[in-house]
């Protein structure tokens, strides 16, 4: 992407100059046909308005002055020059937009950022605005697709814009895919044009062009006239006609057809050809269809040339011939390879048969066709069909015309090397072509034969031959002996087979009765194993980890037996995994697949290779990770400290869960300015503990104290923290010495191939190779060239050491409820602690002052008030100051949480008792996700109320997120749309809390329903959090359902509810 | 470039001739192949008419331009041999098909089994030629300008060779038509002329249809954002196998294409630059 390689050294400047100079701003633009053949216009609106007088009371108000949105799109995207004023009209454009009448509605996209409720719109007008013109729209839409390199959190791409790329995009891959032919455009001419030539001039004008194929154009513009916006036909170079009731818009599906056809054009207008290609088509009406060399580059419907009626006339019936659509026709001719027999291997019938479309199963052979019954022969019509199919396809292999040449065709006979080009090169090309081809089985590649080298692990039983000398453990240096031997269909090759295959060499050959085809390559090298004669072969573990990933590709296979080899044989059947015993010391219990989730673990350990459990989130890896420590201390104590790395807004629920599941593990944070500094000391400080805890901000800041200990195992929660490979983190890591690695990660990590290798580098260091070698081997042929077969040897190189359920897995749903109830812990910042402490302080006072007087007031207006602390700084503050993810461990956590539920596609409810802070939420989750985020509070409107969970709940719309006041969001409403929960402040009454979370779980939620509860340590948040547990025993008739029972509460009770804890509240 | 041909039987036809005939006299007529000589060229009763503008020649006492007539004859099936041949032909799903669609089927030969000539000439004798002009050689530059019109004529009219064979067009149409397979060819052969007023109408103007807007001004999401784009399905994101595949539903050197060389040739480079030169987007780079 242009200016990619900028982002990360200006990042910095980019990000002040952006929120100095940029106020919020949406970018539009549409498709605006005209005679030219149409142009592609850029519009804007900004937040804050144009900051300058309008000179036109038609002038939309918040629209982007034509210098600001040209500033602006340079700013952010700085790759994109491609635009510029339009080149004939003054800069304006129109459109019809809807508003009040005095004033357009801003955008949905617009609206997040503009305070205050934008009001119901009611009527459409028209306003001018400030336009750019993209002078080639496809590459310019190409662009904008991509994030902008500067001014991310304030420029955001309106759906209108998206929309037009998802056309284009859809228009490349038809070209990709050479769906269009050279076509001749017909225009009338106008009557004064003809009235002033005399002599009769035709009525009409050809013009050289191109047009896509029939049932590529439909393919588009029925997936997508329906999800068109309304605004992409809302824009007029003049001022709108009235359509009679109000102002015109434009017809969707016209408006689609001329993009693509326009756009068309332009595509093969901007391709350089060759003078050698140019000359090859000169003279022909094709030459005019293509770019004018050295010319002025043609836009449009093709240059206007004379072409003549004849020669349209010739165009006109072979595209006719071409763009009628047998495929609509039902019955179609199929083509099917049968076998040669073994006494004439020369034989091989290629029979033609007819199909239904509507019935594939439906199969009969032609030659039965003719002759279906004696009387009459099929109706011309049908023959007619079968004639044109077949003299299509004989066009493309003209093999063909041969089996035509008779009174029933019915097929052709062809010899072996015919049926091998039959099946190699022609069968692909005639499936291209829409005709329907069966191949014999052993040619699919389901049942495709081949040779394979099988090689068999030896060893004599035991780790004595394979352990590597200091742990005991095996690695990925340890050394395993092979057997290699040639086989097919798993059976060995017996010498006269391999003597009929030699002698072959290559094509198609008869084995066992059944055929196949031998790729010369293939059979060279396996005669180095034939002769080699099954002699032994060493190999280290990661090699022969290697080697069997690739092992589809190079034809081998891995047979894992005695004592090692059956060892190794789990890493990819987890099917025989050894299931242990949930740790005696565990207290609760672990579900059925969370044991087999620590089992999978410990087996890992035992073989000395490093995992990664990659759960979603919501199914335990935490105590997933605590049930290993448990199982290892219990069976070899003193092996030495489990150093666990984690984001800092997790640090305290690690802290927790560790307490509650496994209160028998010795468990440190080291965190803080007051954490222990030097080596000596700090190995005096974890001296006994079994899980030390620490950040990633300290792993990185204390890498010379942490990588001086020898760590009996290293464990990286959230590790994709850790994937820039080249990160001062990542390094940091890296560099701590551990005998067992461990990552844990709850957003999938193969799709994105560095993060990867990162990963694997904390896990199993050297494994996927160096990282230049990696960008070379591996990321370079799958993103560039799309290389399955690297794509599938990473997979297999990867795929044993990542366990990755998710939540929708058969044998997961089998062990969870459909409710999950989750408390998420976290920490206060030391901002929020200090803000924390003034309260309390001045509450004190005040209390002191009242003497009972008005306490109660006081106490309710200082719960609301800490409350506010532990949310955010800038809730209780309310000074405008930053609502930044940094200020807040609560706000980071949910962050983190909603990008694990975006990246699964899926949607949540965030219930808040406050509006201001639902109004924060809102804001910042519309910057992180994109546009599709409501919030619905006491203020909104029925009408709006009704809307917005009427499109929250359409399964047409793109996931969301709907941040509720539990008051205005908490009861009545349906939202299975949503299978996340989180209540971000915490509510006395469970009951109420229960009510709010049945939004999702309810008739209609097709998924299981996670709820997370936020809950700040030491703080308030947590003693209610332990009052709602203990008065889950309680009847509910002794609280109501609001706060005003606490505060007739005993001032010393109240005293200790609201207490900071600090030794356990506060992480930096 | 005149004396080559595009299809197999306009090639034959001219090795025949290069077989028969002096090839350096028979070469010696190429240039009075072009419009500028021949004046007229018409099939008379499957005989080649033709009358060619000659040279102003002193020597031999031609002061103003003269013109020649020029008559070229194939010998002739004979009518006993004709309703066999065309039975067979009417017959035979391949031939039928590859005639309509404008081509010689190769194996067209094993029709004129058993008559005293195939389709192509074979021997010297099939082929009689004369010319009114002076120069007593055969052939004249004239007649041998004539046949290099013929074999660029037959390349997009193989029913001429049967003309030439004495079965005239009318009576070969007739009889495929009364067969089976040429008579459910026939609809397609005759499909409706097109009419360039249709194409003109089915033009999109620019100023497309305008209309007032069905939704409802109060429905933001209806015209902000419409319905979430599903993504473009895998299968649609393959290249074909055969560079220009859909222009290969029809034969090469389609009638609008004038030139020599292969329009399929020229048309898969002109598709596989324009997929090379697309701009860099979502949907990648090339």
């Amino acid at each position: 992407m242009p200016g990619q390689g900028r982002a990360g050294s200006n990042a910095a400047t980019a990000r002040r100059e952006s929120s100095a100079n940029l106020s919020p701003s949406v970018l539009h633009g549409t498709w605006l046909p005209d005679e030219r053949g149409g142009r592609f216009l850029i519009w804007g609106e900004a937040a804050l308005g144009t900051g300058r007088p309008l000179p036109h009371e038609k002038d939309h108000p918040f629209h982007l002055h034509g210098k600001s949105l040209d500033a602006l799109l340079s700013y952010a995207w700085p790759g994109l020059d491609d635009f510029g004023p339009p080149a004939d009209s003054p800069g304006k454009a129109w459109v019809v937009l809807p508003g009040n009448g005095a004033r357009p509605s801003p955008s949905l996209d617009l609206q997040a950022d503009i305070e205050g409720d934008a009001g119901e719109p009611t009527c459409w007008g028209i306003w001018r605005v400030d336009v750019l013109e993209a002078k080639d729209p496809l590459a310019v839409l190409g662009c904008l697709a991509s994030r902008p390199t500067r001014g991310a959190d304030t420029i955001r791409v309106g759906q209108d814009l998206r929309f037009w790329q998802g056309l284009a995009e859809r228009l490349v891959w038809a070209v990709r895919r050479h769906e269009y032919l050279p076509a001749i455009h017909v225009e009338a001419r106008g009557k004064r044009e003809r009235r002033k030539k005399t002599g009769g001039a035709p009525p009409w004008r050809f013009r050289a062009g191109w047009e896509l194929a029939q049932y590529a154009e439909e393919r588009i513009v029925g997936t997508l006239a329906r999800a068109m916006p309304g605004s992409c036909a809302a824009m007029w170079l003049d001022e709108p006609p009235d359509a009679g009731d109000g102002p015109a818009m434009r017809d969707s599906n016209a408006l689609l057809h001329h993009f693509l056809t326009s756009n068309l054009q332009h595509l093969i207008q901007r391709t350089r050809f060759t003078l050698d290609l140019m000359r090859r088509v000169e003279d022909s009406f094709v030459a005019k269809a293509l770019p004018r060399m050295a010319h002025e580059r043609v836009s449009g419907f093709g240059a206007v040339q004379p072409i003549g009626e004849s020669t349209w006339m010739q165009w006109a019936r072979w595209r006719n011939r071409i763009q009628r659509s047998s495929r609509d026709a039902d019955e179609c001719v199929c083509f099917r390879l049968a076998d040669a027999k073994g006494d004439s291997p020369d034989a091989w019938h290629l029979e033609w048969l007819l199909s239904s479309r509507s019935d594939p199963s439906l199969l009969v052979p032609l030659a039965d066709f003719w002759h279906q019954n004696s009387v009459a022969r099929p109706s011309s019509v049908r023959i007619r069909e079968v004639l044109i199919q077949l003299g299509q396809a004989a066009r493309l292999y003209d093999r063909l015309w041969e089996g035509m040449e008779s009174p029933a065709p019915s097929g052709v006979v062809l010899d072996r090397d015919d049926a091998l080009d039959f099946l190699r090169q022609q069968a692909p090309m005639l499936q291209g072509a829409g005709f329907r081809v069966i191949v014999p089985a052993w040619w699919t590649s389901a049942g495709r034969r081949r040779l394979r080298v099988r090689l068999t692990t030896q060893g004599s039983g035991g780790q004595g031959e394979a352990g590597s000398e200091s742990s005991g453990l095996l690695g990925f240096d340890s050394i395993v002996k092979l057997t290699p031997q040639v086989v097919l269909d798993g059976e060995p090759l017996e010498p006269l087979e391999w003597e009929r295959i030699v002698a072959a060499k290559e094509g198609l050959v008869e084995i066992r009765g059944q055929w196949m085809e031998l790729q010369s390559d293939d059979v060279a090298r396996l005669e180095e194993y034939w002769e080699s004669g099954g002699e032994p072969q060493s190999t280290t573990v990661a090699d022969l980890l290697r080697m069997e990933a690739d092992a589809d590709e190079s034809g081998m296979e891995v047979v894992y037996r005695d004592g090692v080899g059956q060892l190794l044989a789990g890493l990819r059947n987890r099917d025989g995994l050894q299931e242990l015993a949930q740790p005696a010391s565990f207290v609760g219990r672990l579900r059925d697949y969370q044991v087999r989730g620590f089992s999978w673990l410990a087996y890992l350990e035992s073989l000395g290779l490093g995992a990664c459990l990659a759960d979603d989130m919501g199914l335990g890896k935490t105590i997933q990770v605590l049930a290993l420590v448990l199982e290892d201390q219990a069976r070899d104590p003193g092996s030495g400290a489990t150093l666990l790395i984690a984001p800092t807004s997790v640090l305290g629920n690690w802290q927790r869960e560790a307490a509650r599941f496994a209160p028998s593990l010795e468990c440190r944070i080291h965190h803080g300015p007051k954490r222990v500094k030097g080596v000596a000391d700090f190995k005096t400080w974890i001296a006994g503990a079994d899980l030390v805890i620490v950040s990633f901000g300290v792993a990185r800041l204390d890498v010379a104290t942490l990588s001086a200990v020898a760590w009996h195992r290293l464990v990286v929660d959230e590790a994709q923290n850790a994937k820039n490979p080249i990160a001062a983190v990542t390094k940091a890591i890296r560099r701590f010495k551990a005998r067992r690695r461990i990552a844990l990660t709850g957003t999938p990590v193969e799709n994105r191939l560095m993060d990867l290798w990162s990963l694997f580098s904390l896990i199993n260091p050297g494994y996927l190779g160096t990282v230049t070698a990696f960008r070379e081997n591996v990321e370079r042929p799958i993103m560039r060239e799309k290389d399955r077969a690297v794509t599938r040897r990473l997979r297999g190189m990867v795929q044993p050491f990542i366990l990755r359920r998710m939540k929708t897995d058969r044998a997961i749903i089998k062990d969870l409820p459909d409710k999950v109830e989750q408390k998420a812990f976290c920490n206060l910042t030391p901002e929020q602690a200090t803000l924390y402490e003034a309260v309390l302080r001045k509450v004190e006072r005040d209390l002191e002052k009242a003497e009972g007087f008005g306490g109660r007031g006081l106490m309710l207006g200082a719960l609301v008030k800490l409350k506010q602390v532990c949310n955010h700084p800038a809730q209780f503050l309310q000074d405008g100051s930053k609502f930044a993810e940094s200020r807040s461990h609560k706000l980071a956590r949910v962050c983190e949480m909603l990008d694990e539920i975006e990246s699964e596609n899926e949607s949540a409810l965030v219930f808040t008792q406050f509006a201001e802070l639902g109004r924060m939420l809102e804001l910042l989750f519309r910057r992180r996700y994109g546009g599709a985020v409501y919030y619905l509070h006491g203020g909104t409107s029925r009408v709006r109320r009704e809307h917005m969970v009427e499109e929250f709940q359409n399964p047409d719309t793109e996931r969301a997120i709907f941040v509720l006041s539990l008051r205005a969001g908490g009861t009545g409403l349906t939202l299975t749309r949503a299978n996340h929960v989180i209540h971000f402040d915490r509510w006395w009454n469970p009951a109420v809390e229960n009510q709010a979370s049945d939004r999702a779980y309810r008739i209609g939620q097709e998924k299981r329903v996670f709820v997370h509860k936020m809950v700040t340590m030491g703080t308030l948040d947590e003693r209610i959090d332990e009052l709602i547990e203990s008065k889950k025993q309680l009847a509910e008739d002794i609280v109501g359902s609001d706060e005003s029972w606490l505060a007739s509460l005993d001032i010393d009770v109240f005293r200790k509810l609201v207490a900071l804890d600090r030794t356990s509240a506060v992480v930096g | 470039m005149r004396g080559t041909s595009t299809t197999w039987w306009g090639r034959e036809f001219l090795e025949a001739l290069e077989q028969f005939m002096d090839p350096g006299r028979l070469k010696r007529g190429r240039s009075y192949a072009s419009d500028h000589r021949l004046v007229r060229f018409q099939l008379e009763s499957g005989e080649v008419v033709a009358r060619m503008r000659g040279n102003i020649n002193p020597y031999f006492n031609v002061y103003r331009t003269p013109y020649y007539n020029v008559r070229i004859r194939l010998q002739h099936v004979g009518p006993n041999h004709r309703d066999g041949i065309l039975a067979k032909l009417g017959a035979n799903a391949g031939w039928v098909t590859r005639l309509v669609i404008g081509e010689v089927p190769p194996s067209v030969t094993e029709a004129f089994r058993g008559a005293p000539v195939g389709l192509l000439p074979r021997r010297r004798s099939e082929l009689r030629s004369s010319c009114s002009c002076p120069d007593w050689a055969n052939p004249c530059k004239h007649v041998a300008g004539a046949y290099y019109r013929l074999a660029e004529l037959l390349d997009h009219d193989p029913l001429l060779l049967f003309e030439l064979r004495g079965i005239g067009r009318a009576t070969l149409r007739e009889a495929l038509a009364q067969s089976e397979f040429g008579s459910a060819l026939q609809a397609e052969a005759e499909e409706r002329r097109p009419d360039p007023a249709d194409a003109a109408k089915s033009r999109v103007p620019p100023e497309l249809g305008n209309r007032v807007s069905e939704a409802s001004p109060s429905d933001m999401r209806a015209f902000w954002r419409g319905r979430a784009l599903p993504p473009v399905p895998m299968d649609e994101r393959q290249s074909p196998p055969v560079s220009a595949l859909l222009l290969r539903r029809e034969a090469d050197y389609p009638e609008f294409w004038p030139r020599r060389n292969s329009f399929l040739d020229a048309m898969a480079e002109v598709y596989e630059r324009v997929a090379k030169h697309l701009p860099a987007g979502p949907w990648g780079r090339n």
